[in-house]
């Protein structure tokens, strides 16, 4: 019968095998969980992508002064907060410097007293031209 | 551009500077801009700039609101037309004939504006010629407003944004049909209270090819100008892109144009090839 000793000899190659297996088997583990962690990570951020973008969209964070009012268009084209007007006629032309006092269908108003200060009106701005480009 | 004279160098300096990012950022004939380095990159993720990103972001949502009728992924379109460099040296005629070719279509291009991500599907090529130009006026009209306190308007090739308080009386604008002309040619004087304006034409940026006319403004589902339904177009809007994007698209639009942009509340005012004159919403009549 073999002494503890030649028993714990004989086996030692085979725990030795064991030994490797479970350091392998951890190392897979190990691989195994990182790889899944690595795979879920891009998976999110392929999903985060997908969700922030759609084909032919833009997420709505772009925004400039101008158009920033689009955010609360509800999707479609703005109207103007006052429409265009026909352009009044002054008196002077279209230099826009003096309006007629009745332009607007107004009674004329009476003249001040001439030692009243006068608020300049500002003058006209200068008329632009809209056309095709 | 108009603003108080004392904002004058200020104003100058603002629009110089907006012009100049919105140019290398959008340019279709700069071999340096971003749009240029996009349209090489198809198929790829490209994080871009904010303002090349904000531009392209105006263009989805113009071609969205507009059901596709004015599309930024025309540019394809436009060089099958034989519009493949600077229109100025576009030759007025050649005896090739060209064929329309439908846009790759606006849904092909996608963005993260958050992260500036753009990619475009491989063989989809960016134009953003239909509103690069009026947001250039919108944010230079609201930058300069802002620094400056000063009654603002901006008019780049007829696209005309205001900004700031409105004069009295209003901001007297000509219309017609093509921006270059004189006060004295044929149109409307009118007055704008704000907001924006655009006027679209077909009379203008025309050549010919193999024997026919062909102009700018492309319907994208054919590749081909836009039948001519409409001569001019000129739409009032909060933003000078949204009068733009509503100005192009009733001219691709057609016949239907005058009822879509009603339904919008947009005023309008469409000539027609044979030079009669159709009102839309608040828009002032002609003078008799």
């Amino acid at each position: 019968m073999p002494s503890p000793v030649q028993r714990t000899m004989r086996r030692a190659p085979h725990d030795a095998a064991v030994v490797r297996r479970d350091r392998g088997l951890r190392r897979l583990r190990r691989a195994t969980a990182i790889a899944a962690v690595t795979a879920a990570v891009s998976v999110g951020g392929v999903t985060a992508l997908a969700a922030a973008t759609k084909p032919g969209h833009a997420s709505p964070a772009d925004t400039s002064p101008a158009v920033g009012a689009d955010d609360a268009s509800g999707g479609t084209l703005q109207a103007p907060a006052a429409p265009p007007t026909a352009q009044q006629q002054s008196s002077s032309g279209d230099d826009g410097e003096s309006r007629s006092s009745g332009d607007d269908g107004q009674a004329p108003q009476s003249s001040p007293p001439a030692s009243t200060p006068q608020p300049q009106p500002a003058p006209a701005p200068p008329p632009v031209t809209s056309g095709g480009s | 551009m108009v603003v108080q004279e004392r904002a004058t160098a200020e104003a100058v300096a603002l629009l110089r500077a907006e012009l100049e990012a919105i140019d290398r950022a959008c340019s279709r004939f700069r071999a340096d801009s971003e749009l240029a380095w996009a349209n090489a990159s198809a198929g790829r993720i490209l994080r871009v700039s904010r303002l090349f990103a904000t531009a392209v972001g105006v263009a989805l949502r113009a071609a969205e609101r507009t059901g596709g009728a004015v599309d930024p992924t025309v540019e394809s379109s436009l060089v099958a037309l034989g519009y493949d460099r600077d229109f100025a040296a576009v030759r007025a005629e050649a005896a090739g004939a060209v064929r329309g070719r439908p846009a790759a279509g606006w849904r092909t291009v996608t963005l993260d504006t958050r992260h500036r991500l753009l990619r475009l599907d491989p063989g989809t090529r960016l134009d953003l010629g239909a509103t690069a130009k009026a947001l250039a006026a919108d944010r230079a009209a609201a930058a300069i407003a802002a620094a400056t306190g000063s009654p603002t308007l901006v008019s780049l090739g007829g696209d005309v944004a205001t900004a700031g308080p409105v004069p009295a009386g209003g901001w007297p604008v000509h219309v017609t049909e093509d921006h270059r002309a004189g006060p004295g040619a044929p149109g409307q004087r009118i007055a704008l209270r704000g907001g924006a304006l655009a006027t679209s034409s077909t009379g203008v940026r025309r050549w010919r090819r193999g024997g026919r006319t062909v102009h700018h403004i492309v319907d994208p589902s054919t590749g081909e100008p836009a039948a001519p339904a409409w001569r001019t177009v000129s739409v009032t809007a909060a933003s000078c892109v949204d009068a733009n994007t509503a100005s192009t698209a009733a001219i691709v639009r057609g016949a239907d144009a005058p009822a879509w942009l009603e339904s919008l509340g947009l005023p309008a005012r469409l000539v027609d090839p044979a030079g009669a004159v159709v009102h839309v919403g608040a828009w002032p009549r002609d003078a008799a």
